[in-house]
């Protein structure tokens, strides 16, 4: 009976250093000056099948962009009160409307800080009508998949391939240069609404309070 | 003792591989993408790139070279004629996305001293392990063949391996599950590739 209580006690230890999130890419280049504006693009909201690629619609995902865009504007505001934030909201009938949406479609090349000459385009658009300002854009990647299982004659056990990953950038859009980077993945997703999730994205988002 | 653990282990996985080799003859599923009319059959000689690393999270070691390696031979259980092209020095991460849409520069861009028209280009999208009261591999991977001469993709699939043991048995094994799972993940990858006949 010891034994088996100290088996489970030794798989519950093993468990909980398992840790399911990582910060695996921060780049610190240069600070961001006071009196700055950021302009907060909307997410790219990805959810895929991870067995047959298929790309669903998640019912949810204006929701979620919305606390995206929150937890961004509350982790810079928190880090620099003197900058000013720009999200789709307060763009509207600024001259920072039309490049938005534009900014929107390039969401995933921008938050990977992989930038085509379209890109840099729009960026210099942006940078013609305010000096200082630059682009905060981030993707979620989400892939869902089977669940864990447990057959009890084997003894065969499996886990869920589930996985999600967030990518946030921060360019200067004068340079075009990348300033800041950071990518996170959760597996196992657990629902956007809870403490976890909003936990996993203020991860990732905490680089931003350095500069 | 550890011994012992070792021969179960291998026992156990080379069961596994039997039976899924037991498995191998039932017809071919449907791949995600099969350009319209083409045979895989037709295809003469089939270059392996090495494969591509794109894992967000590279906890696990993969050894790319073994992933090749094994590529190779259950392609090669299938009839068909493989090269092997070398693996550099590092594995380099791809983006997935210019892999499902790509263009004829990207496709020549991928291995341009190759001779072969057909190449095939394995990518790994995630390897994990996970210990519990027992402990649990899972992989991903996906396989482009993309024609050269034509600068398009003729095939993809993906394969997922998922694989566990419970208990203290299960524990001992966790070493080996990102192997398991990633053999599994090959070889679901790769049964969408149909068995090519013998010429007459």
């Amino acid at each position: 009976m010891l034994k088996i209580v100290f088996l489970l006690l030794l798989s519950f230890f093993f468990s909980m250093q398992a840790k399911s999130e990582e910060i695996l890419l921060t780049d610190k280049v240069k600070e961001i000056p006071a009196h700055s504006s950021i302009l907060i693009c909307d997410s790219r909201i990805i959810f895929e099948n991870i067995v047959n690629e298929m790309i669903y619609e998640f019912p949810d995902a204006s929701q979620l962009n919305s606390l995206f865009v929150a937890e961004a504007k509350n982790a810079i505001a928190s880090s620099n009160a003197q900058i000013n934030i720009i999200d789709k909201t307060s763009a509207i009938n600024t001259v920072y409307q039309p490049h938005c949406q534009e900014l929107s479609g390039l969401a995933k090349k921008l938050a990977l800080g992989q930038l085509d000459d379209y890109a840099y385009k729009i960026l210099k658009k942006l940078s013609a009508s305010n000096k200082n300002i630059y682009v905060l854009s981030h993707e979620l990647y989400a892939k869902t998949g089977p669940g864990g299982s447990w057959d009890p004659y084997s003894g065969a056990i499996s886990s869920t391939s589930s996985v999600a990953r967030y990518r946030i950038s921060l360019i200067d859009c004068q340079t075009g240069e990348v300033i800041w980077k950071n990518e996170k993945y959760i597996r196992k997703i657990p629902d956007y609404k809870s403490t976890k999730f909003i936990g996993f994205i203020r991860m990732a988002l905490e680089g931003t309070k350095k500069h | 003792m550890l011994k012992k653990t070792n021969l179960l282990y291998w026992f156990v996985t080379s069961l596994f591989l039997l039976v899924i080799c037991g498995c191998g003859s039932t017809s071919p599923r449907t791949p995600i993408y099969s350009a319209a009319g083409f045979q895989m059959e037709s295809i003469p000689q089939l270059a392996i790139l090495p494969p591509y690393d794109s894992r967000f999270d590279k906890k696990e070691k993969v050894d790319i070279k073994k992933v090749q390696e094994k590529s190779s031979k259950m392609i090669q259980k299938k009839g068909y004629v493989i090269t092997e092209v070398p693996v550099g020095v590092e594995a380099v991460r791809i983006d997935e996305d210019e892999l499902k849409s790509p263009n004829k520069v990207f496709i020549n861009n991928l291995c341009p001293a190759e001779k072969n028209r057909y190449i095939m280009v394995i990518n790994i999208l995630d390897v994990s392990t996970k210990l519990t009261f027992g402990s649990t591999g899972n992989a991903e991977i996906s396989g482009y063949v993309f024609d050269k001469d034509a600068g398009i993709t003729v095939w993809h699939d993906k394969g997922i391996g998922s694989t566990g043991q419970g208990g203290l048995l299960g524990m001992i094994m966790k070493s080996g599950m990102d192997d398991e799972a990633i053999s599994i993940a090959l070889y679901n990858l790769f049964s969408s590739i149909p068995e090519k006949k013998a010429v007459q």
